[in-house]
């Protein structure tokens, strides 16, 4: 190699770092060896190399692996907790389409639709009416809506809370 | 110092392959031979992620929790090392994105960290060894900085090659990536170290 074509970069890392080898880091060698710009080179890296290897992380916490296994047993007791609420979901959801199945095959499908028609005016009357009441009342209705979602948050929140389980007793 | 620098991936050791299968039928002991064996390593790169020893341990404990929920997931033909590497790497990942960049690192430097938290006194340095051990140890906070200061995926690499000492292909495995897209990574990661520390390295 000619000492006025530089080594790239990565060969004088790879020099620095041992990782270049075979004859392409023996080429790389001769040629630091007459070329004082890739020498300097070569000098800064190793010195960084030489820098990093000196690095060392702090060990891990001598309870690590303890806390580890404590961590699985609380992770699997929430997923197994989640998977109770799945199953009990399951046949909540068979019984409703079920309902809602036995509901809509007991009549034939234009008895459904009148039925549909009649509750939407009834209702849109029923609004219609109820609208300039509720208007005039909405700040206690608001109040009252949000005490009753605040109790509701609380009372979903406390039920479904997971508790830690009791550790075992050392011997 | 010699490292491999195999190009094939790396296979799972068949103790581990084994202790893997136990796990995933419930043997809490041999994931706890797991974690026995890679939990430096984890929390090793959790710390580089990370920047601080409290978090690094949340991390890499989460890693490991997590490793063990979808432990049925995992080929027991790929070494474990690498895939709950990558289970803490991309958890690491997502930590710092929720949060912004820290240089954490810079203040909780290696050596540096007592049991309260408080670094020693420069007195005890010059105690220790002199000016020369200041100029050490300001060497030192300097490179930590510098690691500390270069994107997520330099930070590993350098973590994984020179501090962990694994190979190309070892660190390849554990990041999901080309080993060129590692050789990469380190070469742009050290070009930055030596710009960031050249007043140490000249």
């Amino acid at each position: 190699m000619s000492a006025t074509v530089h080594l790239s970069e990565e060969q004088i890392q790879g020099l620095a770092d041992g990782t270049l080898r075979g004859p392409e880091g023996l080429a790389a060698s001769d040629h630091v060896d007459v070329c004082a710009e890739c020498a300097a080179e070569l000098s800064m890296y190793a010195a960084l190399v030489q820098r990093l290897m000196t690095l060392s992380d702090p060990p891990p916490p001598p309870d690590f692996t303890s806390d580890v296994l404590l961590a699985v047993e609380k992770r699997e007791h929430v997923l197994l907790q989640r998977r109770h609420t799945l199953l009990a979901a399951i046949p909540a959801a068979a019984v409703g389409i079920f309902a809602i199945l036995g509901w809509a095959l007991s009549a034939a499908p234009s008895v459904h639709v009148d039925r549909f028609l009649e509750i939407w005016t009834v209702g849109r009357h029923v609004v219609s009416a109820v609208i300039p009441v509720l208007e005039a009342a909405r700040l206690p209705i608001a109040l009252g809506a949000f005490a009753f979602c605040a109790a509701v948050i609380f009372l979903l929140a406390r039920a479904l809370r997971v508790f830690p389980q009791p550790a075992p007793a050392s011997s | 110092m010699t490292r491999p620098h195999e190009t094939a991936r790396p296979a799972c050791p068949a103790d581990e392959a084994e202790w893997a299968r136990a796990a995933a039928a419930g043997d809490k002991a041999s994931f706890a031979r797991l974690v026995e064996k890679h939990k430096a390593t984890v929390f090793g790169l959790c710390y580089r992620l990370v920047g601080t020893s409290e978090e690094a341990r949340d991390a890499a404990q989460e890693a490991f929790v997590r490793a063990y929920t979808s432990i049925r997931d995992f080929d027991s033909r790929q070494p474990f090392g690498a895939w709950v590497l990558r289970i803490a790497r991309n958890h690491c990942i997502d930590l710092l994105r929720r949060r912004r960049p820290t240089l954490a690192l810079v203040s909780e430097s290696r050596g540096e960290e007592t049991e309260s938290g408080v670094a020693p006194e420069p007195a005890d340095l010059f105690a220790l060894g002199g000016e020369q051990a200041v100029q050490e140890s300001e060497a030192q906070r300097d490179l930590d900085a510098a690691i500390a200061s270069l994107p997520p995926r330099y930070r590993e690499v350098i973590a994984l090659f020179h501090v962990q000492h694994k190979s190309y292909a070892e660190i390849a495995s554990a990041l999901n990536v080309p080993m060129g897209t590692v050789m990469t990574w380190l070469h742009r990661a050290r070009k930055e170290l030596k710009s960031k520390l050249a007043e140490h390295l000249s």
